[in-house]
């Protein structure tokens, strides 16, 4: 087949640029895990230590160095007027509420130097939480790191748990004002919505739910504002069935949250951890089981992380 | 047309045999160096890699060393992105090591612009006993779960490490055996983090939650002092009665009337202590120490009394 070992190698160069063809434009592969798109820069401004004399004339006089400083300035979009929250490795750091404009600026300082994983995340005008958007860091002793860029996911509500088929279900939700919405809709075939947030962020979409499936559907939403995108929100489920069922407009059960202070947190860990390789009651099967499957293991633990609020 | 046929099969079966885009996260074992002398102590980090657009939340990692030619001093939580679900298990017997652990919120690897490696997930401290070739593996069960609320298992690549143990090489003089944890020992000044512990009750108990980091050597134990009622009077004539103990903590004193203190080492020594309040103030008569005091002052005043008449009848 081939007249030299040249004519191989080529061939092997020409299968090989085959896959990669396949494999990005072709066929891409699915991924496992919803996209995080993290828009985050970090910048790395050394503390200025200015030395100011302070001795008499002719004098050589002393020196004055100011304590250098760690701090981390977190800086991004959230939704007008919304809550922000910071969290430092899962435990709620500090909180503040954004502009008009849906800018916000955190910042901690007297941080010890080392790893840490951040998260960040706001609460809209009706109490519905966006995804957690969470990013490592490595904070440098003696140095002011900025983190910019933050873009905080959508939240997403709908207002029925069950839609009659053929009528309208109406998916809302707050973003960043002004910002393009993409509303994604997990069936068996994944369905595109476009709409617009409005100057308070606020958008709407109609889905129409005729061209739905009957059963189980899934909806998440991303907000995108000149080149930036956020990550996905989390996702709210709704039934397309017989007959229609007004939701309630905050949801009262947050998985993961098992002592019911509408919160996952280090708490709530250390409760699973407890069950953690134990024999399970009934009530813990029921309460504290996440997967149902009558044993608390790493499955569980990975249910709670996805749900944590901090 | 045949040829072309072939080509665009092969293509196929390359789009499957090619790892581009199929790694979800790799677990990997890092050494600064590929061979140490007998007597050194030195430190593997366990670091994860995650692929592109992927996100985890969990690792559960099981690792054997050759228990023959290393001794596993000890498994360093210390500025690992980890939240630990249990104390990590090192077991020199059988040559394993086993840690679990989560991150809540999920991790999608490193950000550009970062000025460190966020992510370390554990160090293990050896010790060289004897020559030869080592080698230190992930073993079967470890892995690794998406972010993705349902605990899905990410697709795992696993990295160990391969080293060799020579003979020892005698420090000259002034020199000593090269210790890399006791450096990093030597080099941890700074305390544990803050934290917040919280009583919660599980299982009709109350209990005892606390959890902290610490970005140095890391965490080695915690202690708990439950101060009841009198402990003032306690305190004078036995001194402080610190215990060792995990999270969650089972609460001795179940009326929450106690004031419980919670104390957090590193392995450097440094340490840290959180005091909480009492839940539950007692009434003052449940109080053992006031009635302690109301009795001596009445057996004072008694005394006086006695002594006022029996010399007035003089």
């Amino acid at each position: 087949m081939f007249k030299n070992s040249n004519h191989f190698g080529v061939f092997i160069i020409i299968l090989i640029l085959f896959g990669f063809l396949f494999q990005f434009f072709l066929f891409p592969k699915k991924t496992y895990s919803e996209t995080l798109s993290i828009s985050v820069q970090v910048q790395i401004v050394t503390t200025t230590t200015t030395t100011t004399s302070v001795g008499g004339s002719g004098g050589g006089g002393g020196g004055y160095t100011p304590p250098s400083t760690t701090q981390v300035i977190f800086t991004g979009k959230a939704y007008p007027q919304s809550t922000v929250t910071l969290l430092k490795d899962a435990q709620i750091m500090a909180t503040t509420i954004s502009g008009a404009d849906a800018n916000f600026q955190i910042s901690l300082t007297n941080i010890t130097a080392g790893s840490y994983i951040f998260s960040v995340y706001s609460e809209d005008n009706k109490g519905n939480r966006s995804s957690l958007l969470t990013f490592p860091l490595s904070v440098s002793s003696g140095v002011i790191t900025n983190v910019t860029g933050i873009f905080i996911s959508p939240t997403i509500d709908v207002d029925k748990s069950e839609v009659k088929k053929g009528e309208i279900i109406k998916i809302f939700g707050q973003a960043i004002p002004d910002s393009d919405i993409t509303v994604i809709i997990n069936s068996d075939e994944e369905l595109y919505g476009k709409t617009k947030a409005d100057t308070i962020g606020a958008y709407l979409y109609n889905l129409d739910t005729l061209e739905l499936e009957m059963g189980n559907h899934l909806a998440k939403s991303r907000s995108t504002l000149e080149e930036e995108i956020s990550s996905l929100s989390k996702t709210v489920s709704f039934i397309v069935g017989a007959k229609t069922i007004l939701k309630e407009l905050i949801t009262k059960i947050i998985k993961g949250d098992l002592n019911n202070d509408k919160r996952v947190s280090l708490i709530d860990f250390s409760i699973l951890a407890y069950w953690y390789k134990r024999p399970l009651t009934t009530e813990a099967k029921t309460n504290i089981d996440l997967n149902n499957d009558g044993k608390i293991n790493l499955v569980d633990f990975s249910i709670m992380a996805y749900y944590w609020t901090g | 047309m045949n040829k072309y046929c072939s080509i665009l099969l092969l293509g196929i079966c390359f789009y499957f045999l090619l790892p581009i885009n199929t790694m979800a996260a790799e677990l990997y074992l890092e050494i600064p160096k590929d061979e140490y002398s007998i007597q050194e102590t030195f430190i593997i980090n366990i670091r994860i890699n995650v692929g592109h657009n992927e996100n985890i939340n969990a690792v559960d990692g099981y690792l054997r060393f050759p228990k023959d030619i290393l001794k596993i001093k000890d498994f360093s939580t210390g500025n690992s992105i980890l939240t630990f679900v249990e104390e990590p298990k090192i077991n020199q017997e059988e040559g394993l090591i086993s840690f679990v652990g989560i991150i809540p919120g999920g991790y999608g690897g490193l950000i550009s612009g970062d000025p460190g490696q966020s992510n370390l997930l554990g160090k293990m401290i050896f010790y060289t006993t004897s020559t030869g070739s080592a080698q230190v593996i992930f073993q079967d069960g470890s892995q690794v779960l998406l972010s993705d609320g349902k605990g899905t298992p990410a697709k795992l690549a696993t990295k160990g490490v391969v080293f060799n143990i020579k003979e020892l090489e005698l420090p000259t003089e002034g020199q000593s055996l090269k210790n890399e944890w006791q450096d990093e020992l030597e080099k941890d000044k700074i305390p544990p983090e803050d934290f917040k512990p919280e009583i919660v009750e599980i299982n009709g108990e109350y209990y005892l939650v606390f959890s902290t980091k610490d970005k140095g050597s890391g965490v080695d134990h915690y202690e708990i002092l439950e101060e009841g009622p009198g402990v003032a009077m306690g305190k004078l004539f036995l001194g402080q009665n610190w215990t060792e103990k995990e999270s969650p903590y089972l609460l001795k004193d179940q009326s929450l009337s106690s004031n419980i203190k919670v104390k957090v080492v590193d392995k450097a020594g440094n340490e840290k202590i959180i005091e909480l309040p009492v839940t539950y103030s007692l009434s003052w008569y449940k109080n053992y120490f006031i009635w302690v005091i109301i009795l001596v002052l009445l057996s004072f005043l008694s005394f006086q009394l006695w002594y006022y008449l029996k010399t007035k009848e003089y």
